[in-house]
């Protein structure tokens, strides 16, 4: 099938020969079609699903329905773009477009295009013999005549050359789009980024990560910055782990990074203890390109180009490395030299804190730490059971009585806390208190149960009720009981020590259990050992007898 | 009208960049002089923000970059010369740029399959694995060929051009 189409008017104001993406439809087929350039005839370029010659059309491959991968890739803040439609309902005709909208959509489409395709391109790109820097591009014509009818030497022209320049365009990019939360106090709060090279050559790049001054807009759209991150250090990912590893992730430099490959790099801090509950730090990573040989010192920094760009000043590799400011310096150009042009695109920050700069081989992105911290209330209510003269009808608070307590601890949020350890120390003073070492039932009628019969657990010596009826655990309605026994020697995470006027303590780890993959629950519903979700709390319940 | 303009103007900038910069190195084994200039293509933009292009000398050449090869014939013998075929390989580190060959008087075809063998675009077909036929993409030509349909008479000058891309990230 070979079919060629007349150019629309879509392709006016096209400057760049970018390849321009053309949904249509034909009659044969679900596919998209690509005009590759600005000018000339355009070319059905055929179906993306794998089914085509990769090798001669213009579309990556994507699996399964393209179209929809298409428009669920081009969410722009939660809009779906709406790319355009055109039928194709016959070969050889005229794209039908409707002249008049076209004009005034033609710019918008062609940008909601090429946004569209900018990651397939990219991975066209990478399956490209690379032209690299410093290669010398020949060319040689030949021509062959004839002189009355008979054959003449071939004569060959001089060769046409050139060589191709260093072109030094990278990019730096947050990872996930999203604040990155933190809690008060924390040590190794990490922040993601990747390097990548689009340039023609390998090279080294400077890291320098960036405390916003307060006031600026957090890039995730929370509050603006109020407080600085400390300790902040960069880290290249050395091994691939797909997380930050203090112990390997140790390099403070990009070392020689291939044209088209991407190195992912980690902003490492603390938050400082005093801060507060929404409260953000914006922070940016500043790159700065260096030469490939290099060794990650400030002497490699390439600071200014043969375009005269310069590179701002800055303090790289946490502190390590200072590069100072470079005048710009006439260019001494040639078509057989290797000349460096930045050709960088315009970050949100450079390295003297400015305003990032399109050209000075830098870029820039960021990220922001939004604290979130865990609000936890402890309540404490009592209630009487039992008393030797009343029994359960009305019980007073006389010797003799038992008195229940239940321990409420509460996490308003908006974090996720884990509970280590509470404590409750009974009253030692006049009228003191000892622990029920079993556990009375309200209705019990004997407050020393025999045969198990007034014990709440149905069994002797479970002297405290742990309760997460509070939680979204799937297992909440199940109470757990423990042993009020000296220095928690059967390991159950409950111990009382000291008889009256001891100190009951309970370590959450034991009876709140690790929950981390609960068939038919996500994942994020899960529990470390003694966590207590946001809006989540836990009852814990014992009986203490007045002396 | 249109194309006619274009050449010349592509004439013009190759004797003004001759005689400016570039050192001509001459084939001197024939009665045809043949001689090839590179020049790069830029942007110009006047003061309505109307653009047109320019053709400079290539010291800066980046990936992205559109490079204009213009090839040049004159027959300084005294002979008429016939049969003239030129063919030129597609530059190392570049891709053909559709449409962009030119050549007056002249039948011009391309290769896929490093000159072996030669057709008009629509003819340059590649199959895929299911033996079906697609249009070969321009940037996979690899050689020009330009066969000049008429003699050239002593004295006459011929002139065929066309461009690349350098590949890589733009």
């Amino acid at each position: 099938m070979r079919m060629q189409y007349k150019k629309p008017n879509l392709f006016q104001g096209l400057v760049n020969n970018e390849p321009l993406v053309v949904f249509g439809k034909h009659k044969n087929r679900d596919a998209p079609v690509i005009y590759h350039r600005r000018d000339g005839p355009l070319f059905d370029t055929g179906p993306p699903s794998g089914t085509g010659p990769p090798m001669e059309v213009g579309l990556p491959k994507i699996k399964g329905n393209w179209r929809d991968t298409i428009l669920r890739k081009n969410k722009i803040n939660g809009k779906m773009l709406v790319l355009k439609w055109f039928n194709i309902s016959e070969e050889n005709k005229d794209i039908k477009l409707n002249k008049r909208k076209t004009k005034m959509k033609n710019f918008k489409l062609q940008r909601l295009l090429s946004f569209a395709f900018i990651g397939c391109l990219s991975a066209l790109n990478a399956s490209t013999v690379f032209a690299a820097a410093g290669d010398t591009i020949s060319n040689t014509a030949t021509l062959n005549y004839d002189v009355g009818s008979v054959a003449q030497t071939a004569i060959t022209s001089a060769a046409a050359d050139f060589v191709e320049d260093r072109k030094i365009i990278f990019t730096v990019a947050e990872s996930d789009a999203l604040t990155t939360s933190v809690s008060p106090g924390q040590t190794l709060a990490v922040q993601t980024f990747t390097v990548t090279n689009n340039g023609n050559a390998t090279q080294d790049f400077l890291l320098a990560a960036i405390n916003r001054t307060t006031g600026t807009a957090d890039p995730h759209g929370g509050a603006n910055d109020i407080f600085d991150a400390t300790a902040v250090q960069v880290f290249v990912e050395t091994l691939n782990a797909g997380a930050y590893v203090q112990a390997d992730d140790t390099d403070i430099f990009i070392d020689n990074l291939a044209p088209l490959a991407s190195a992912t790099v980690y902003i490492v801090s603390t938050i400082p203890g005093t801060v507060t509950n929404a409260q953000v730090a914006v922070m940016s990573l500043v790159v700065q390109v260096a030469e490939g040989a290099g060794t990650g010192l400030a002497a490699d920094a390439i600071m200014l180009d043969d375009n005269s760009h310069v590179s701002p000043a800055g303090t790289f590799s946490n502190g390590a490395q200072t590069t100072a400011a470079v005048a710009a310096a006439t260019v001494a150009n040639g078509v057989l030299t290797v000349e460096t042009v930045f050709a960088d695109a315009a970050g949100d920050v450079d390295s003297t804190g400015a305003a990032g700069a399109a050209s000075n081989g830098q870029h820039s992105d960021s990220d922001s730490y939004t604290v979130s911290s865990a609000a936890l209330t402890v309540t404490k209510t009592v209630t009487t059971l039992w008393d030797p003269i009343n029994g359960n009808t009305s019980p007073k608070a006389i010797p003799g009585a038992y008195m229940q307590y239940t321990i409420t601890v509460s996490n308003a949020g908006p974090a996720n806390a884990v509970l280590t350890t509470l404590s409750d120390a009974l009253q030692a003073a006049v009228g003191s208190l000892d622990l029920d070492p079993n556990l009375i039932l309200a209705t019990a009628t004997t407050p020393v149960p025999t045969a198990n019969t007034d014990a709440e657990s149905g069994t002797d010596g479970n002297a405290i009720r742990i309760d997460t009826g509070g939680t979204a655990r799937p297992l909440a309605g199940t109470l757990t009981y423990c042993t009020g026994d000296v220095g928690d020697a059967d390991a159950d995470g409950c111990s009382y020590t000291g008889g009256a006027g001891g100190t009951l303590s309970v370590t959450f780890s034991d009876p709140i259990v690790a929950n981390p993959n609960i068939t038919g629950m996500a994942p994020e519903v899960g529990y470390l050992e003694g966590e207590l979700l946001s809006g989540e709390s836990v009852d814990i319940v014992f009986n203490a007898i007045i002396q | 009208m249109k194309k006619i303009r274009l050449i010349f103007k592509l004439f013009i900038s190759a004797v003004f960049f001759t005689s400016l910069f570039s050192p001509a190195v001459f084939a001197k084994d024939g009665k045809i002089v043949l001689t090839n200039k590179v020049f790069k293509q830029v942007i110009k933009k006047d003061k309505d923000g109307n653009t047109s292009y320019d053709y400079v000398e290539p010291k800066t050449a980046l990936p992205g970059d559109v490079m204009l090869y213009i090839i040049s014939f004159e027959n300084i013998g005294t002979d008429p010369a016939d049969n003239i075929v030129i063919n030129d390989p597609v530059p190392n580190n570049s891709k053909y740029r559709i449409d962009s060959a030119t050549g007056n008087n002249t039948d011009i075809t391309f290769s896929i399959d490093g000159g072996k063998n030669f057709g008009n675009p629509k003819d340059l077909v590649v199959s895929d694995k299911n033996g079906k036929e697609w249009m070969a993409k321009p940037e996979s030509y690899t050689h020009i060929r330009w066969v000049y349909k008429k003699s050239l008479l002593p004295g006459e000058k011929g002139e065929v051009s066309f461009k690349t891309e350098i590949k890589g990230n733009k």
